[in-house]
């Protein structure tokens, strides 16, 4: 294998895991406060389909960015009021959500663009070049020639461990997620702390939608979040609910899936679909190897 | 004098659904005065603790901070005014550091936090009053019990405290540590602090309050002076009027084959939790076996072997003749063990469940209640409807969730299921740890119940009192070894010294 191919997997390989990774993060940080929140699907698709229709009307990603993110941050704050305030279950609001998003997103898509056929496209995120280090072999584009959507979500694993483990808000997280009824007699708005913490998860899974959206594929298909939603959700067990273990464990997914894009790119013998099946069976087979989930808080899923 | 007292109720009453829980209330506090709140489970001591620390406003009723009218709207108001208060059921976060735990109880209210100053904080607090204070970075659900207690006592009392309530803080201490505490809590008194002191003992009401104000049924029926009072007249005001307890058990005469013989247990120490070395032991059939020690000294992994929780690392156990070779729960029920865990909220009893479900939580009595594919719901109920008649247990029905039943009949509730199975080896930890004295009479019966049906009780338990009372023999954990057993009469003086880790007694 030669080092430009590699370079080539290393970028196909960090672009694949950093809408998981985006997930995975909003996802931790829900269920380190005791929600889980299995819309994170539902969540990328919003994301995705908002800058792509902004990003497709205006010309402007950065404008398509922005309103993802608000949509987001909404949709989150709406889960955050159907399951912290009329404390709905969370996996029932979790499975709706995730419906409504497909509903919704292809209802609009159609309604707006009608069924073409070929894929609209958008103009592509200019991507920010590090100077000299862009140019390491392997690694370099990979990690030195990103959009601002990249940067942002390899900066937010260190910046989350430091914010769970050193601020207050961290702790009042924590604490809120292990034993809410002790952290509200030491006077944490437990309800309040969990609203927000359901509202980033929101913002953040749809800056990963739109990452998919206008920074990597440059268009919009009906359900192009493909399970990602789901992948994350095994990510953050997997990752040991640690931002670090988190970014491994996503970095993993997405090196197999750039891997299962290189050997169908090699034309063996076999039939495309089986390689498809790869980065899937390669989390599966993570997943139960890992099968303890002995980290999760205590009060996780519960009211 | 005109000074107002600290703190003041006036015709408090709280009413959940049709229960009213205080009926006009009234209760006093002075700085510079322990107040002692006695009453029984149900009588309305948490509720009362709960309104003065702002988690429950009253249907009706005044309070008075200092001669000016104030209504808590949470506990956060309740710290600004300075009240701090110690849960019995402790708040502290599990899953988290000392440090961590103790983070929110200190005035520093940055957006990061110093986890290092406050516990340094901490330790000076800690050294000040006394108090022995786990690492830093210690697990706190790996600590034993009376060391998470310390943690919660120091909680309360990292801010400036002017009222300090306590609930049931002795229940889970040894008496040196009682002594230690109740010091600790005349020096704040002596400063001017007002103490609250629930508590069901008696004797610590006389030892340590000035005043004590009496519930029953969520009303006031006395408020007196602590020291012209007697255990007696306290325990009938508290109660309504007393049987005297049974006198002090004879040694039982050995059964040929011992209910349990335990060789030679170790187990090593496990994230926190101490070691089990070289435990061995018998008990009788018709004996109860008293195992008394400080709280962490190994009671933990001896329980948890031998109700089947975890395999030793080495040595054997016997139960009724036949060695264990499986060690699961449910091979210790079929081979006679019954359990009384030391945790009945979390471990005795699944609290979303209704009674009668938890009544048969047991595989024998599940068997014994359902066929292949059904439960037998009415025969449960039925089942169910008898324990609580012959147990007096206070309840709603069978059909009452097992979270409503207050600590007290929750107790007799898994008591009365461990009984139902006719065990062979009854093991039960801590049976009576915060339960007033009715309710802890009516469990000591039981336990006694089960040795006169020729049954062996192996108790564990960090309550002198209740060990030497009910024990045949008594045999004493420290640092993880177990002492050789001890007939009566007792000497407090030689079991107390085992119980620090002194010299194991000669071989007899």
């Amino acid at each position: 294998m030669t080092i430009e191919t590699a370079g080539a997997i290393a970028v196909a390989a960090v672009a694949m895991a950093t809408p998981l990774l985006y997930a995975a993060i909003g996802e931790l940080i829900s269920e380190k406060s005791g929600i889980v929140n299995i819309g994170l699907e539902g969540f990328l698709l919003l994301g995705a389909f908002s800058a792509f229709a902004v990003s497709h009307a205006s010309g402007s990603n950065l404008a398509a960015i922005a309103v993802a993110l608000a949509c987001g941050a909404v949709c989150g704050l709406g889960f955050a009021y159907l399951v912290v305030v009329r404390r709905g279950n969370q996996i029932v609001v979790g499975t709706g959500l995730n419906l409504f998003a497909v509903g919704l997103t292809g209802m609009l898509y159609r309604a707006q663009f009608g069924v073409t056929g070929s894929a609209l496209s958008v103009p592509p995120t200019a991507s920010i070049r590090v100077p000299l280090l862009a140019d390491l072999p392997i690694l370099g584009r990979a990690l030195f020639d990103q959009t601002a959507l990249g940067y942002l979500c390899l900066i937010l694993v260190p910046l989350t461990a430091f914010l769970l483990r050193r601020s207050r808000t961290g702790l009042h997280l924590r604490m809120a997620g292990e034993n809410p009824r002790a952290a509200a007699i030491q006077g944490v708005d437990v309800r309040r702390v969990r609203i927000a913490a359901v509202t980033a998860c929101g913002t953040l899974c749809a800056a990963g939608g739109a990452f998919l959206a206008v920074d990597y594929t440059h268009t919009f298909v009906e359900g192009m979040s493909a399970g990602r939603g789901f992948i994350a959700l095994a990510i953050v067990i997997v990752g040991r609910r640690h931002p670090l273990g988190v970014l491994v464990a996503a970095l993993f997914f997405g090196f197999a899936t750039a891997l299962q894009f290189h050997f169908q790119a090699l034309a063996f013998d076999i039939p495309f679909q089986f390689f498809l099946i790869l980065p899937y069976a390669a989390t599966l087979a993570v997943l139960a190897i890992n099968a303890g989930d002995s980290n999760a808080p205590a009060a996780l899923g519960r009211d | 004098m005109t000074v107002p007292p600290l703190l003041s109720l006036r015709d408090i009453s709280v009413r959940f659904g049709s229960v009213t829980a205080l009926d006009r209330v009234d209760l006093t506090v002075d700085a510079g005065e322990v107040r002692a709140v006695l009453g029984e489970n149900g009588a309305g001591k948490s509720t009362l603790m709960n309104v003065v620390y702002g988690l429950l406003s009253p249907d009706q009723g005044s309070m008075q901070w200092n001669g000016a009218a104030t209504s808590l709207r949470g506990p956060q108001e309740a710290h600004a005014l300075g009240i701090g208060m110690v849960h019995q059921e402790f708040a502290l976060v599990d899953a988290l550091s000392v440090a961590e735990n103790l983070a929110e109880a200190v005035d520093e209210r940055g957006w990061l936090v110093d986890y290092d100053g406050v516990f340094e904080q901490a330790e000076a607090r800690a050294a000040e009053l006394g108090l022995a204070l786990a690492p830093a970075e210690a697990r706190v659900g790996d600590l034993p019990v009376g060391a998470r207690q310390r943690i919660e006592i120091l909680k309360a009392m990292l801010t400036e405290v002017r009222l300090l309530i306590l609930d049931e803080p002795t229940a889970v201490l040894t008496p040196a540590e009682t002594e230690q505490l109740f010091a600790v809590l005349r020096g704040l008194r002596d400063r001017g602090v007002a103490i609250l002191l629930i508590t069901h003992k008696l004797r610590e009401v006389i030892e340590l309050a000035d005043t004590v104000t009496v519930l029953r049924r969520g009303r006031v029926v006395a408020q007196r002076s602590a020291r012209d009072s007697s255990e007696r007249d306290l325990a009938e005001l508290m109660v309504g009027s007393l049987s005297p307890d049974q006198a002090r058990a004879e040694p039982a005469p050995a059964g040929p084959v011992p209910v349990l013989r335990a060789r030679r247990l170790a187990c090593a120490a496990e994230s926190g939790a101490p070691a089990l070395d070289d435990a061995s032991a018998e008990v009788g059939a018709g004996e109860i076996l008293g195992i008394a020690g400080v709280d962490g000294n190994g009671q933990q992994p001896l329980f948890e072997i031998v109700s089947g929780l975890r395999a030793p690392t080495s040595g054997s156990l016997e139960i009724d003749g036949t060695t264990c070779s499986v060690f699961s729960p449910g091979a210790m029920l079929d081979a006679g063990v019954s359990i009384i865990a030391p945790d009945r909220r979390r471990q005795g009893a699944v609290l979303e469940m209704r009674v009668w479900e938890n009544a048969i939580l047991d595989t024998a009595l599940l068997r014994a209640h359902s066929s292949a594919a059904s439960l037998d719901r009415d025969g449960a109920t039925a089942f169910a409807s008898d324990l609580i008649d012959r147990y007096s247990i206070v309840c709603d029905g069978p059909d009452a969730t097992a979270a409503s039943l207050s600590g007290g009949n929750l107790q007799k509730l898994i008591v009365a299921r461990a009984l139902a199975t006719a065990p062979r080896l009854l093991v039960a930890f801590n049976p009576t740890r915060g339960l007033d004295i009715g309710a802890a009479r009516a469990v000591h019966t039981a336990l006694r119940a089960v040795a006169e049906q020729g049954g062996g009780v192996l108790l564990l338990s960090t309550d002198l009192d209740e060990v030497l009372g009910l024990s045949h023999r008594v045999a004493v954990l420290s640092r993880g070894r177990l002492s050789a057993p001890v007939a009566p009469p007792y000497d407090r003086r030689q079991i107390g010294l085992l119980m620090g880790g002194g010299d194991r007694p000669e071989a007899a």
